[in-house]
């Protein structure tokens, strides 16, 4: 009986193993001039299936804060300035360029690629947009001047 | 007929011993299975270490050349790319073997009604708390392979004495392998001499236990002149038995209480054994009765005046030792002394007496008591033939089969909540996840690149560091301490860990932070065991996410990768 828990035990275990896939979204170039600001982003699928999700580019203010719990993200004083869906194929890195022209109030610029492609439609109110925190991916960067 | 039977029981065993000895193989490696990686202190070892080897720099290595140079030789036949998957399937594997050893021992007992195969299921299932049960492939696991072999050999001389020859073979590689374990094994031999002397003089006047005498001392000598040689290869205050000879010659009493042990130890273990003989009929039900309280409600107590916050820890690993192994090994131990001779007594108790004197010894002492947490692995280790043989007598002693079947389903739940604290999450294992996944490897990869784009260090825990360190064969500009087991580190995540109130990033620093080290993850920065070290708060992670100037450059949902805005102040 010993033996056939430990063998359930060791199936359990196996049966639980955590995901080997994941997305992952970075920074790989900013550049911040009288024209405005150009970011270039990577996003890379290390799986198998192919992802979709909908990329949102997001301008904070002096008010903007995100904060964070163990299952979701919530943003508070952004503004949406760009949104597309985007599209990674197994084991691709897709580059993505996000161009703004200048903007006084704004504080930072965060991107925020969401795994569900119908996030938009769900968004209830713009002024703190809260999402799931196993869907989502950000980055951000704050403007110089 | 009869050597029909025998031989369809030999074919029985042989099919158990099989069966068990696959379960320790398989539960060794279900971690590598499950995660597909090493772990990440497992990890260290070899960057710090192996690697530094192979570039031909001078390192110390604090447990024993033994391992350091067999992973080297690993590293220079398969390569970089393959020894990653070396460490994480095969070693699992080579230290299963380190439990057979006990079995033997538990073979070589010369009592009726011992199952030697409930010693390996022990072995097989029981959390030697040395990391987790399929990590084993640190120093600790080769160390305490030959210091089970010793044993067994010292056993062996019992009966004839030329074995004590390979006895000290295998202490000298006890000693090349690994600090703590050669210790112990110098404290197994220092008993059963201490003991054997006293036996030898109160009451067996023998000239073969003489030679014995002889030759045990012999072996001590050997072993403390294997592990000096090693000391040369030591870092400074990175070896164990260094640190606890420097702390010995500190205490002015000492000369007083080793002559004062060395004359009382023996009186304290032979004559208990004596009075443990009137004890035959001393029941299981006694000592599981006694077991919860010495084993649950005295370690619970304590931890709550002194440590409150690892009470799920102690929970968590000291209720199924406490009620699965600890009553059989007690019930073993006294009906072992009750039923043999007591040179044979003498060579359990003695070293179990004086291992437990040193886990009060050590825990006593306020900057080493550190120390203590491997002690329990070597007791257990110990042990398990007399906790074995409890439970052989155990299932013996029903007298109906109504019992048997309750007591079966009974010692089943024991042992698979002893392989249950064998994968600890991390809320119970004091926030230490040892296990590193796809994505906080891809998250050290980009640190790395991102450090040399922005000529930055990089400041992350002592479990992901060791990660950083081994993707980027070494050269990342890492800002975890290494070097020293006692300086305290210096660095964000450590400092802000403990103290928990954010302070400014510095500049040109890339902090790689885990889900693992998060409180909300139950999770913690991991520090060197020496050093102090916390949870990182939801306050610093919201000083990330919004304190003006802190870039978030990478998110790879498992961690994120921050930086502070070059050109900003």
């Amino acid at each position: 009986m010993s033996s056939f828990l430990i063998l359930l035990f060791i199936a359990y275990e196996l049966l639980e193993s955590p995901s080997r896939d994941f997305v992952s979204m970075k920074i790989v170039s900013y550049k911040e001039g009288q024209q405005g600001v150009s970011i270039t982003l990577s996003i890379s699928n290390n799986s198998s299936s192919k992802s979709e999700g909908v990329l949102l580019v997001m301008l904070g203010y002096a008010d903007s804060t995100v904060y964070e719990n163990s299952t979701s993200y919530s943003f508070a004083g952004f503004e949406i300035v760009d949104h597309s869906v985007v599209q990674v194929l197994p084991r691709e890195e897709k580059t993505v360029k996000i161009d703004l022209s200048p903007n006084a109030g704004a504080k930072r610029i965060l991107a925020l690629y969401c795994l569900n492609p119908g996030f938009l439609s769900e968004i209830n109110d713009y002024d703190t947009i809260v999402v799931r925190r196993s869907e989502a991916l950000w980055v951000q960067t704050w403007i110089k001047s | 007929m009869g050597s029909d039977l025998d031989k369809k029981l030999r074919n029985i065993d042989t099919w158990w011993l099989t069966l068990v000895f696959v379960l320790a193989m398989l539960l060794r490696i279900t971690p590598s299975l499950k995660y597909g990686l090493p772990y990440g202190f497992d990890i260290y070892e070899f960057t710090s270490r192996v690697l530094v080897l192979n570039e031909g720099k001078p390192v110390p290595l604090p447990h024993g050349p033994l391992f350091y140079y067999v992973h080297l030789a690993l590293l220079r036949i398969f390569g970089y790319e393959m020894f990653l998957s070396i460490l994480t399937f095969v070693e699992p594997l080579v230290f299963t073997l380190f439990i057979l050893p006990p079995y033997f021992i538990s073979r070589s007992l010369k009592i009726s009604g011992n199952e030697p195969v409930y010693t390996l299921l022990y072995l097989a299932v029981i959390n030697l708390l040395v990391h987790q049960i399929g990590s084993v492939i640190i120093p600790e696991g080769l160390g305490i392979l030959f210091f089970g072999l010793s044993v067994f050999f010292a056993r062996k001389a019992l009966e004839d004495w030329r074995w004590i020859y390979l006895a000290m073979v295998s202490g000298f590689f006890t000693a090349m392998s690994h600090h703590l374990s050669v210790f112990q094994l110098f404290i197994f031999f220092t008993s059963l001499f201490l003991s054997y002397l006293y036996y030898y003089v109160k009451y067996l006047r023998e000239r073969g236990l003489l030679r014995l005498l002889v030759l045990i001392l012999i072996t001590i000598i050997i072993l403390l002149a294997s592990s000096i040689s090693i000391w040369s290869l030591s870092g400074k205050d990175e070896n164990m038995l260094m640190l606890l000879f420097n702390m010995a010659i500190k205490i002015r009493l000492l000369p007083v209480i080793l002559i004062a042990g060395a004359i009382f130890f023996p009186i304290v273990t032979v004559e208990p054994i004596r009075f443990l003989k009137k004890f035959k009929k001393f029941t299981f039900k006694k000592t599981f009765i006694l077991m919860p309280i010495i084993g649950i409600v005295l370690p619970s107590f304590l931890t709550i005046i002194f440590h409150p916050e690892a009470l799920s820890t102690i929970l968590w690993f000291t209720i199924p030792i406490s009620l699965g192994f600890l009553p059989f090994a007690i019930y073993g131990i006294i009906q072992y002394c009750s039923k043999n001779k007591l040179l044979d007594s003498i060579f359990f108790m003695a070293p179990l007496t004086l291992f437990m004197t040193e886990a009060f010894f050590i825990i006593s002492l306020e900057n080493y008591n550190v120390l203590i947490h491997r002690l329990p692995t070597f007791v257990i280790y110990f042990a398990a033939p007399l906790a074995g043989y409890g439970m052989s007598l155990f299932s013996k002693e029903l007298d109906s089969m109504k019992k048997e079947y309750l007591a079966g389903m009974i010692i089943a739940y024991f042992i698979f909540s002893l392989v249950a604290t064998s994968f600890p999450k991390p809320e119970f294992a004091y926030g230490v996840r040892e296990s590193v996944s796809y994505s906080e490897l891809k998250l050290a990869e980009d640190a790395y690149t991102y450090s040399i784009l922005f000529n930055a260090k990089i400041d992350t825990d002592t479990r992901l560091g060791a990660v950083l360190m081994f993707v980027s064969n070494r050269r990342a500009d890492w800002m975890g301490n290494l070097t020293s087991w006692f300086l305290p580190s210096n660095s964000w995540l450590v400092n802000v860990s403990v103290s928990g109130e954010p302070y400014p990033l510095e500049n040109s620093v890339i902090l790689m932070v885990s889900n693992s080290m998060r409180e909300t993850y139950y999770g913690r920065v991991i520090n060197l065991i020496t050093k102090p070290s916390g949870p990182l708060s939801e306050k610093a992670v919201n000083y990330l996410n919004n304190y003006p100037g802190i870039d978030r450059l990478e998110d790879v949902q498992e961690g994120a990768l921050y930086m502070k805005h070059l050109g900003k102040s």
